[in-house]
């Protein structure tokens, strides 16, 4: 797959001297055609930093981006051509109604006029708001703008879509139904660079994911191999009827499971029960292996189970908190 | 569903001559200003207001004047509304085209969308254009309104047409000239609110401040010049630098132009006058209203130049 957004080195510096601040530290990253990118930071990270210059909104101190190919120092016009940008705002036009803000967007990516009508009506049908096409924008709520906001960056047929925080502010069901489209645009060949800090999103949609704070990249992958990453081992929760302590002797032996440990976590629902911890080494398959052979050994298992590491902690693994 | 590929088959100078008239931030702009109370409310108050003061003109002549069918006396009265009017489209100039162009760019900013329409295939140029296009139409409609009372002074007779076209040429040009000011202070602020009191700032350091320092600098030149008893004799050259420094004043100031083009209007050449300097030679100048505007349009043209530049550079932090 062909690289779509790439950056090098890439560094902006706010203001001069003293004062100075390093907003964003050697960038480095990839983005392929086809992908869904999270880019993860806490406030302050660099990320809406890293869009603008993405975006051609900003000029970066050193370094070089490309975006399908055409670098943002050199060529901005033909970068504005295949994206699409979708800020962490909703800028209002509040006295146009639905329609006729995409029409001047439309008209401002001077699609043709006699085109726009099917073109609009298309995107507002994408988006579920075919409905509402006669609203004033500055009456829709904040879930409904997102979408018309998405619906506007499509306009132009973009190649991919630059998106700052665009489930921020929202309501659980609007979160979800811009997960949705998201994962719908996608689908249409589209690819998508987003940042969020809304780490449950990245894990539902995201292929790819970056993680940055104080504008330094501290990593970068699948969130599965970040999740490698961060617990290389597989942690396994055991719970067994019985005496803890024929238990542990038990569980002591059976081969592949190591730092065999009473799990604190959360209560047990009975007093009859011991739940344990133990990180394992091998494939699935093992994984089930070692489940039989348990029952074998006659350990009374009652649960048994994967814990995996979330985004939620690798991110807190992997971050320190520091803000530039 | 597939949304299918659209882009511009317009290129070159086709391209840019169609996003002069077809230009979707003017119809925008139009849109909006219309729907918009408070437009509609001044474009309806100060014709209101107009209105009131020439039928108190007109009711004050007839109740001053016996001799109703004398033609002096109606000339009287068209003259009265005529400079009226005048005066009236040029206060509506001066008062309203800051602030229009002020919020032009600046309010975009505000309302956050200024980046939305740079991030799109919008030329800078396109987006200024449509932005003075917009600002300057609509104050333009405002004075264009007042237009009844200049043909009931026409009606009324003693206003010739040269003085028709050359006060309200002075008046369009005011307004192109101002709007384009304030757009590009608009183009620089962050807030309309700054850019508002910084182009009035301007406005009056342009127009009043700025030709009274030259102005009086010219008269200390000519002063200076035309006192005989001391040697050296005068100076043809400081002469006409002192004149054409008093020109110059008298060209950044509307209604200056005003009342000097009145002295130069009726004469055999509306577009020249001249001036026999000790020397005797004969100086030509453009007309009081030909040179205000052609300097304005000048400066019109520069600052929508500067302007275009401002909102193509893209920020450096």
């Amino acid at each position: 797959m062909s690289i779509i957004l790439q950056t090098r080195a890439l560094s902006k510096r706010y203001g001069k001297g003293k004062r100075s601040r390093l907003a964003l530290d050697r960038l480095s990253l990839e983005v392929h055609e086809g992908d869904i990118f999270g880019f993860v930071g806490p406030n302050g990270a660099g990320k809406t930093t890293a869009i603008r210059i993405l975006t051609t909104l900003l000029m970066p101190t050193s370094g070089e981006a490309w975006v399908c190919g055409y670098p943002v120092r050199e060529q901005p016009h033909a970068i504005r051509r295949v994206i699409g940008y979708m800020p962490d705002f909703f800028g209002v036009y509040g006295e146009l109604q639905v329609l006729e803000y995409l029409d001047f967007f439309a008209g401002c990516y001077h699609i043709p006029p006699r085109e726009r009508p099917a073109l609009i009506n298309d995107l507002l049908e994408l988006v579920d708001m075919g409905h509402r096409r006669h609203d004033y924008v500055e009456r829709l709520s904040r879930g409904l703008k997102q979408r018309l906001s998405l619906a506007r960056t499509l306009l132009h047929d973009p190649q991919v879509l630059i998106l700052d925080e665009p489930a921020s502010g929202l309501d659980p069901r609007a979160r979800v139904e811009i997960r949705d489209l998201l994962r719908e645009l996608a689908g249409m060949g589209k690819t998508i660079f987003f940042s969020t800090h809304i780490l449950s999103d990245v894990a539902e949609v995201c292929s790819r994911v970056a993680i940055l704070e104080a504008g330094k990249l501290v990593a970068e992958g699948t969130v599965a191999g970040l999740q490698h990453q961060i617990q290389p081992a597989r942690r396994i929760t055991i719970e067994v009827l019985g005496a803890p302590q024929e238990a542990e002797r038990l569980l002591g032996t059976l081969p592949g499971l190591s730092q065999v440990q009473p799990c604190p976590k959360n209560p047990l629902p009975s007093p009859n029960r011991s739940r344990w911890q133990a990180g394992f080494q091998g494939s699935d398959a093992d994984l089930a292996a070692l489940l039989s052979e348990m029952v074998s050994a006659g350990l009374p298992v009652v649960h048994f189970s994967e814990e995996k590491v979330d985004l939620e902690e690798v991110f807190m693994r992997l971050t320190q908190g520091i803000v530039s | 569903m597939k949304v299918p590929a659209r882009v511009s088959r317009l290129r070159g100078l086709p391209q840019q001559a169609a996003s002069l008239f077809w230009n979707p931030i003017i119809r925008r702009e139009v849109r909006s200003r219309l729907r918009s109370k408070r437009q509609r409310t001044l474009l309806v108050g100060a014709t209101a207001l107009n209105a009131v003061i020439v039928l108190t003109i007109l009711s004050n002549a007839y109740n001053r004047f016996s001799f109703r069918a004398d033609i002096t006396y109606q000339h009287s009265i068209g003259n009265t509304i005529f400079y009226f009017a005048i005066a009236a489209q040029s206060i509506l100039a001066v008062g309203l085209s800051p602030a229009a162009g002020a919020s032009a760019i600046a309010a975009e900013r505000e309302r956050q969308t200024y980046d939305l329409l740079r991030t799109t295939t919008l030329s800078a140029r396109a987006l200024v254009w449509g932005k003075f296009v917009s600002s300057a139409g609509f104050i333009l409609l405002v004075i264009l309104a007042q237009t009844p009372y200049l043909a009931l002074a026409v009606l009324f007779g003693g206003v010739t047409t040269s003085e028709l076209l050359a006060y309200s040429i002075i008046n369009v040009v005011s307004v192109l000239t101002y709007t384009s000011l304030a757009l590009l202070i608009s183009a620089f602020s962050r807030r309309s609110s700054s850019a508002t009191v910084g182009a009035y700032a301007m406005l009056i350091v342009g127009t009043f401040i700025l030709p009274a320092t030259i102005g009086m600098a010219a008269n200390i030149i000519l002063a200076r010049n035309y006192t005989y008893n001391t040697p050296p004799p005068p100076s043809p050259r400081l002469e006409i630098l002192g004149q054409g420094m008093e020109y110059f004043a008298l060209l950044l100031n509307a209604p200056a132009s005003m009342i000097a083009t009145a002295d130069y209007i009726q004469s055999a050449y509306p577009f020249l006058f001249n001036h026999n300097t000790i020397g005797g030679r004969t100086i030509y100048y453009p007309a009081p209203w030909l040179g205000f505007s052609l300097l304005n349009l000048a400066f019109t043209a520069f600052f929508l130049w500067w302007s275009i530049r401002r909102v193509r550079r893209r920020e450096t932090g």
